[in-house]
């Protein structure tokens, strides 16, 4: 670029007329390590420009849960409740109404209860007829 | 819009929020925490951004406003104050240390102009917005932008002429 040009660039660039465009050639030109000695005196502001330019955020972005997922998490809450209401639900129908096995089985404990009770009255009278054998011994001495 | 979305466009003008927030409120530590609480409120105010076609100029406004509202309320707080002064002097102090580096004493400079003016000359010079997003964000006529965009450039080529001239000032 034409050195007359760049001055005039220069001019508008500090009246505050100068558009983005003329700006940037500006800012190009005062990258370089050397400039024309009548601009020099201009170079440390645009060093700035450039410095600040490279400037970044490096702190944490501060997100929170949103509403949206409050929401979502509601309904997750919800869901494990109904399903876990609905599984109480199915094992206590299941304990009014047992399967054909466990029936079997409540049925062959009622018998098995009821030889139970059979066994143990014959236990009795053997019991009766230790005693019996017992006092017959008292009595009548076989030696 | 969800979160996702609004991340994406974050990231596109976080480094421009972050650097407004230093320009004005001085500290990188305060000005991260700017940004921080900015984007915060932003993400509450979700709902009403998804109807903002400029989301990044609207980020931009909400950090000039917070930190003009941070600088009023330190300048409310006498001891903030008073450490806001020493922490000048320190800076002035750097400066006399190193006398001849122009870049400093300038960016000194630069921190001593009118709040406006700071604002401008970041939105224009640093950001390279046109005048009328820079109106938007500053909430000003695009007139009253580019006085105060002209008077801020006088201001520091006086200045770059003085420390050119070895301090000595000429009526150029």
């Amino acid at each position: 670029m034409e050195l007359k040009q760049l001055h005039k660039y220069v001019y508008l660039y500090f009246e505050g007329q100068a558009t983005l465009e003329q700006e940037t050639i500006l800012m190009d030109y005062f990258s370089q390590p050397v400039v024309d000695i009548k601009l020099a005196q201009f170079k440390p502001y645009f060093e700035i420009i450039a410095s600040e330019r490279k400037q970044t955020f490096k702190g944490q972005l501060p997100m929170k849960p949103s509403s949206k997922n409050n929401w979502r998490r509601a309904v997750a809450i919800a869901a494990v409740a109904v399903f876990g209401f609905f599984m109480t639900q199915r094992n206590n129908t299941q304990a009014i109404q047992p399967t054909a096995e466990e029936l079997v089985f409540e049925e062959f404990k009622a018998h098995m209860y009821f030889v139970s009770q059979k066994l143990n009255k014959g236990h009795e009278g053997l019991a009766h007829m230790e005693t019996f054998n017992q006092t017959t011994n008292r009595f009548i001495k076989t030696d | 819009m969800d979160e996702k979305t609004f991340l994406k466009r974050i990231l596109t003008v976080q480094d421009s929020m972050f650097r407004l927030s230093k320009r004005l409120l001085t500290s990188t530590e305060e000005a991260e925490d700017a940004v921080q609480e900015v984007i915060t409120k932003l993400w509450a105010n979700m709902t009403q951004m998804a109807t903002l076609s400029n989301i990044e100029g609207y980020a931009m406004t909400m950090t000039k406003n917070y930190c003009l509202d941070r600088l009023k309320s330190k300048q409310a707080s006498q001891l903030r104050l008073v450490h806001y002064h020493h922490d000048k002097a320190t800076a002035s102090l750097d400066k006399q240390i190193d006398a001849r580096d122009s870049v400093s004493k300038l960016m000194v400079f630069m921190k001593d102009l009118p709040e406006q003016q700071q604002l401008v000359l970041q939105l224009r010079d640093i950001e390279q917005y046109d005048f009328e997003t820079i109106a938007q964000i500053t909430e000003q006529s695009e007139g009253a932008v580019r006085v105060a965009l002209s008077r801020a450039r006088k201001k520091i080529k006086a200045q770059l002429i003085k420390a050119h001239n070895h301090g000595i000032e000429t009526a150029s």
